[in-house]
């Protein structure tokens, strides 16, 4: 099983990839998922692939596609409410807002923000310090959802009343369609590699929708660099023999049903939004999870006064047309310029899943 | 228990006795002078000096506290240049409301790494500040000593140089994050913040051919890399697949995202040797990771495990996990 990480099957996996792109016009493959930009560049898989086949960074980045309005709604909750704990991802404390507050400047101005791994670990926090209000803000596409409802459910169960959660997730489909349908033609991808990881979570059956609908084939990737070459060989000869088709090359863990009990809990304990405003896709329809009314106690958006102004992008800033796979960093005036991982001017640097901060890390330079 | 009060940095009875009941039983020595200075008989060759100031969190972490720490880094900091260590001044700045046990813990550490590596403590000083939160403690220590050997002299850093590292990397700064920040992946994490006299001191006393000795922390092995191309006008290339990294620290980098490249040692020394070095020899531990090269645009390129190029960023911002 070692097969996925080691260097003389990627030396195999490039020389037939080679073979299958000699002679042949230029392919574009969309890779969605932000964990796989990272692991493209990182790798140095994207030095050594063919030139005429052409990788599109997709939006599948939590960080990148989260309007700073919420970062700024938190910020101004800090600002009013004394016993106020932040809890939230790691890197969704470096999101600036317009004027460069991020959580992470918050937290050295003395505010209690605190970075989780497993946010059920606040359930012990906030029964600790019962003299606290906890808010947790919850990111992430279907990945980190069920993480979320498991907590909500045992916030319900435990009934504890200074826990609440602030629920930002969004889910992959709409995001799919939003990139093929706005894509000119001459940029479209003609196959997609679809994430791993959401896909543990949801199964297969979204990708057969979305495959029939785009004519395009569909590989499910891991992560490793063997897990993308693979899915990226998969691709290429899928469509040149043109074939739609829904591939799982991460068949070593994900299931075609995928998780039925966190789809489960998904369910219980969520509904969708009539429309959530991604950064950069814009307005999207049925393309977030709120807190149903059952678990409106714990609702963050119910329980606090939530102040969401709509905060202007930077002028300059390519974050809409870079998610949306019409741009790549390097058309940015601001990438690598002012616009660093250190002060992030765009989202797209924020994460390091990010297509601006994954070319950054590696170097990639105008 | 007792804790640090805002009385203890006074400077009067109070403090008398914080140093009296709780700082001497570990620290005292013949030569801790109870004047406002030490003096020293000096008949060295050669004297060297280092400065280093430890203000890290949590002030306990596997393998390790900030007392160990605040020897360690100064003893390797001086062995870079060829240092052995002989007297040690500190300043305890500490704030309000930490636990008297806790501070005996930390000046144990101190004691027997001092003890380990005979060096004596000649001077300190304590200050307490109001806490600002958890109560913390910042130690910051000077550390004087003499050459190792007098005679020893570096090699001018050129082309075709190798780089060496003593021992696998990012093992401390991911302790530190674990425990800092409760992630899940207690047990098997453990930093390596050790004092590297002992295991070095014969590459001087042996005259062994070296360019360069760095001590790996902050910012990891890329920041040192981009640091010394700078000071050499030169380029470096490290090569992936030879840099030594634990498998559990890899699986739990992988799992947050982040590079064991840019991750805090405190105890990795990296070493540069012409090619023809007998460094090898003498020291078989050496894991060889990268070579100096002629300039190019590019500072630090890595050869990555797959044979692909990538160009490693100078590190300028903290390593935050990712989502997912």
């Amino acid at each position: 099983m070692m097969s996925f990480s080691s260097p003389e099957v990627t030396k195999d996996l490039l020389v037939q990839l080679e073979d299958e792109m000699i002679y042949q016009d230029e392919i574009r493959l969309m890779e969605f998922c932000g964990g796989h930009t990272h692991q493209l560049v990182k790798s140095g898989l994207m030095s050594l692939l063919p030139k005429n086949l052409k990788m599109i960074h997709g939006p599948g980045c939590p960080v990148c596609v989260l309007p700073s309005e919420h970062i700024q709604a938190a910020l101004d909750l800090l600002n009013t409410h004394s016993h106020l704990v932040i809890a939230c991802f790691g890197d969704l404390m470096r999101i600036p807002t317009l004027n460069g507050d991020s959580l992470l400047s918050a937290r050295s101005r003395g505010h209690d923000v605190r970075m989780v791994y497993d946010p059920s670990i606040l359930l012990s926090m906030a029964q600790k310090e019962p003299e606290k209000q906890f808010l947790f803000l919850a990111i992430g596409f279907e990945t980190t959802a069920p993480a979320t409802a498991r907590l909500i459910f045992q916030i319900d169960q435990q009934q504890i009343n200074n826990l609440k959660v602030y629920c930002l997730h969004v889910t992959t489909p709409p995001a799919i369609a939003v990139v093929m349908e706005n894509l000119k033609p001459e940029r479209r991808p003609m196959g997609l590699i679809g994430p791993g990881h959401v896909s543990l979570v949801t199964g297969l059956n979204l990708y057969h929708e979305a495959a029939a609908k785009y004519s395009v084939p569909i590989c499910i990737s891991g992560f490793e660099t063997n897990d993308l070459l693979t899915s990226i060989l998969v691709l290429v000869k899928s469509i040149k023999s043109m074939k739609i088709k829904v591939y799982n090359e991460y068949a070593r863990i994900l299931k075609a049903q995928g998780n039925l009990v966190a789809q489960k809990l998904l369910d219980q304990v969520f509904e969708l939004r009539n429309s959530f405003y991604w950064r950069g896709l814009g307005q999207i329809s049925n393309s977030a999870y709120q807190i149903n009314s059952k678990y409106k106690h714990i609702d963050a958006e119910k329980c606090f006064k939530l102040n969401l102004t709509k905060v202007p992008e930077h002028k300059q800033c390519q974050c809409g047309s870079i998610l949306k796979g019409e741009k790549s960093p390097l058309d940015c005036k601001l990438y690598a310029k002012v616009c660093t991982p250190s002060h992030p001017l765009g989202s797209c640097m924020v994460s390091s899943e990010g297509a601006c901060s994954a070319y950054y890390a590696q170097g990639i330079s105008i | 228990m007792s804790f640090i009060t805002s009385l203890h940095g006074n400077g009067a009875r109070s403090t008398h006795e914080l140093i009296q009941n709780v700082f001497l039983p570990e620290l005292n020595n013949d030569l801790l002078s109870p004047h406002d200075a030490a003096e020293l008989t000096w008949n060295k060759n050669d004297l060297i000096i280092t400065t280093d100031a430890h203000v890290i969190d949590p002030l306990f972490f596997s393998g390790g506290d900030i007392g160990k720490l605040s020897v360690c880094g100064v003893i390797n900091d001086l062995l870079t240049r060829g240092g052995k260590p002989l007297y040690l001044s500190a300043n305890f700045i500490i704030e309000e409301g930490l636990a008297i046990e806790d501070l005996k813990k930390i000046l144990k550490s101190m004691a027997k790494e001092l003890n380990d590596n005979q060096i004596k403590l000649v001077c300190a000083d304590t200050k307490v500040i109001p806490a600002r939160g958890k109560p913390g403690l910042f130690i910051n220590s000077n550390l004087i000593g003499e050459k190792i050997n007098s005679q020893f002299t570096f090699q001018a850093p050129q082309k075709g140089d190798r780089i060496y590292l003593n021992k696998s990397i990012a093992e401390h700064g991911l302790a530190l994050l674990v425990e800092r920040e409760h992630l899940p992946f207690h047990g098997v994490l453990k930093s390596d913040c050790q004092a590297l006299y002992h295991q070095f001191k014969s590459l001087f006393e042996n005259e062994v051919k070296v360019s360069y000795l760095r001590d790996c922390t902050r910012g990891g092995v890329a920041t040192v890399a981009h640091e010394l191309a700078h000071l050499f006008s030169l380029s470096i290339e490290l090569f992936e697949s030879k840099i030594p990294v634990n498998k559990e620290v890899k699986v739990a980098l992988q799992f947050m995202g982040l590079d064991p490249l840019e991750v805090a040692n405190e105890g990795v020394m990296l070493i540069i040797a012409p090619k023809e070095s007998n460094l090898l020899n003498q020291f078989p531990e050496l894991i060889e990771i990268g070579v100096l090269k002629e300039k190019s645009s590019f500072p630090v390129i890595l050869t990555t495990v797959i044979g692909g190029q990538r160009i490693m960023a100078y590190p300028d911002h903290n390593q935050l996990p990712r989502i997912c």
